[in-house]
């Protein structure tokens, strides 16, 4: 419940911090280039405020939603692809697909600045990298932990099917038949484990330091927020 | 697992602050003036002419105060007269300008106005007009990462080599007859000329008078012919032979002149 909250908070706070990025200061610095150099033109400069809106809320969206899954999630990969795309067309766009022009006078100035535009997008492109790299370090463990909630409502699921089947049929009469059982997921341990579950392995951890849900890593139990993934702590980790 | 990923947020993070640095060292040359193109205004354009041969001399300076240096630098241009004519043209390749340094010269080129004239350039001799002037620059910077084009227009005027010719009234005095006229040439022109005066009576000559006019300049002066005449004029001829080109006059001859 409370890691619920914290994403929750945590994409309010990206769509936030997007918006600024993407929509509000850009229109701001758009309007003040277009205020003061009205003969600057681009291929997408008659319409470039609808441009930066549309891709702009394009990219907050998205990555609002790929803030708000977790780590590790096909969801949250895809999210964040979607992102990338949308700030590579965004650039596109800003930089007027890299040509500009500018005439005043007699003189009319052309500057092309393609190459450049590409090796900018290619920077952009290269957070893919981070996106799969984060998504593929934390799958393991988002696979884990899907696995035990599908265990967990297995056991919740068998249990109350039990307990009806006891309600239902007489103690006098029991019935062998499987028929009577509902199919439901188990956790198979193995023979020799049968009875015990041995702990997970717990690794101690320094005095005034906790470990992070998401990454892995220690921090501080005064963080509020993990330095190095960026995820919240769960509200009663902090002292 | 933390590891890598902050290597490569690292990485990624080195790669943009290059890709920033390149981005700004690119672009801020040129709304910050470091790079700066000068093409001649029509003001700076010198004329000359020479055995029916007009020369042009235009300045231009290109200051390369950017942090790479500019390749493939190009500078065209095309002249063509009012109506469109090409006048001529051609290409200047300075190739490549070092990072800090200025190239100064000059556009200097040449068209044989004389052997124009009979094909619609006439009109540039004895009229003031405009010749269009295109100068096109073309180079890359950064790398050849970016390509700067300037192209600038300017009309410089042109200012007829015989501006004017003209008669300015005649009279006698102190037994001469006196011609005052006019010849206004372009400052292009240097040297001395003759004007002429031819009076005749029908198809005979009666009197034929000159003077030495200077080219270049605003010229009035007074033609003397001694009276009186062996008959009375019936027009009045006057010629100039400016270089190639010759002007004709003719009046005719108001007898009240001789009184």
């Amino acid at each position: 419940m409370t890691r619920g909250k914290s994403r929750v908070s945590d994409a309010v706070w990206t769509a936030f911090t997007e918006s600024l990025r993407f929509i509000v200061v850009p229109l701001i610095l758009l309007d003040l280039v277009t205020s003061h150099y009205p003969q600057l033109a681009t291929a997408f400069m008659s319409q470039i405020e609808g441009f930066v809106f549309f891709f702009g809320g394009m990219i907050v969206a998205s990555s609002t939603l790929e803030t708000m899954h977790r780590p590790g999630t096909y969801k949250r990969l895809l999210f964040g692809m979607c992102a990338l795309t949308f700030v590579g067309m965004w650039l596109f766009v800003v930089f007027g697909g890299g040509v500009a022009e500018f005439s005043y006078g007699p003189y009319f100035v052309q500057f092309d600045l393609t190459k450049i535009v590409y090796i900018v997008l290619g920077g952009v492109s290269l957070k893919a990298v981070l996106v799969y790299l984060t998504f593929s370090v934390n799958r393991k463990a988002e696979v884990e932990r899907a696995r035990k909630r599908r265990v967990e409502e297995a056991e919740k699921a068998r249990a109350g099917a039990a307990h009806a089947a006891r309600r239902r049929t007489p103690r006098a009469h029991p019935s062998p038949s499987f028929s009577d059982l509902s199919s439901a997921e188990f956790d198979v341990t193995a023979d020799h484990e049968v009875g015990f579950t041995p702990a997970p392995y717990m690794k101690d951890i320094p005095k005034g330091m906790k470990t992070c849900e998401v990454c892995g890593v220690q921090s501080p139990t005064k963080d509020y927020v993990c330095k190095n993934c960026g995820s919240w702590f769960p509200a009663d980790s902090v002292i | 697992m933390a590891t890598s990923i902050r290597a490569v947020q690292t990485a990624i993070a080195l790669v943009n602050v290059l890709i920033f640095a390149l981005v700004f060292t690119s672009l801020w040359p040129f709304p910050s003036g470091d790079f700066k193109v000068d093409l001649p205004s029509a003001g700076e354009v010198v004329w000359g002419y020479e055995d029916g041969i007009v020369t042009v001399s235009a300045p231009y300076s290109i200051d390369n105060g950017g942090f790479y240096d500019v390749d493939d630098l190009v500078i065209t241009y095309d002249i063509r007269n009012y109506s469109g004519e090409p006048v001529q043209s051609g290409a200047i390749e300075i190739g490549t300008l070092p990072a800090g340094e200025v190239t100064t010269d000059t556009i200097d080129f040449t068209f044989p106005l004389l052997e124009m004239y009979g094909s619609g350039f006439a009109w540039m001799v004895y009229n003031d007009a405009f010749l269009n002037f295109a100068v096109d620059v073309s180079c890359y910077y950064t790398m050849r990462l970016v390509h700067f084009y300037a192209e600038y227009n300017v009309s410089v005027p042109w200012e007829a080599l015989i501006e004017d010719v003209g008669f300015d009234g005649a009279r006698s005095q102190d037994g001469m007859l006196l011609v005052d006229y006019h010849v206004t040439t372009s400052d292009v022109l240097e040297g001395l000329t003759a004007m002429h005066v031819y009076l005749y009576n029908g198809t005979d000559l009666v009197a034929h008078y000159s003077e030495t006019v200077s080219l270049g300049e605003y010229h009035t002066g007074t033609l003397e012919i001694p009276l009186p005449l062996s008959a009375v004029p019936d027009r009045m001829v006057l010629s100039i032979q400016i270089f190639e080109f010759s002007v004709v006059e003719t009046v005719a001859f108001d007898p009240g002149w001789l009184t």
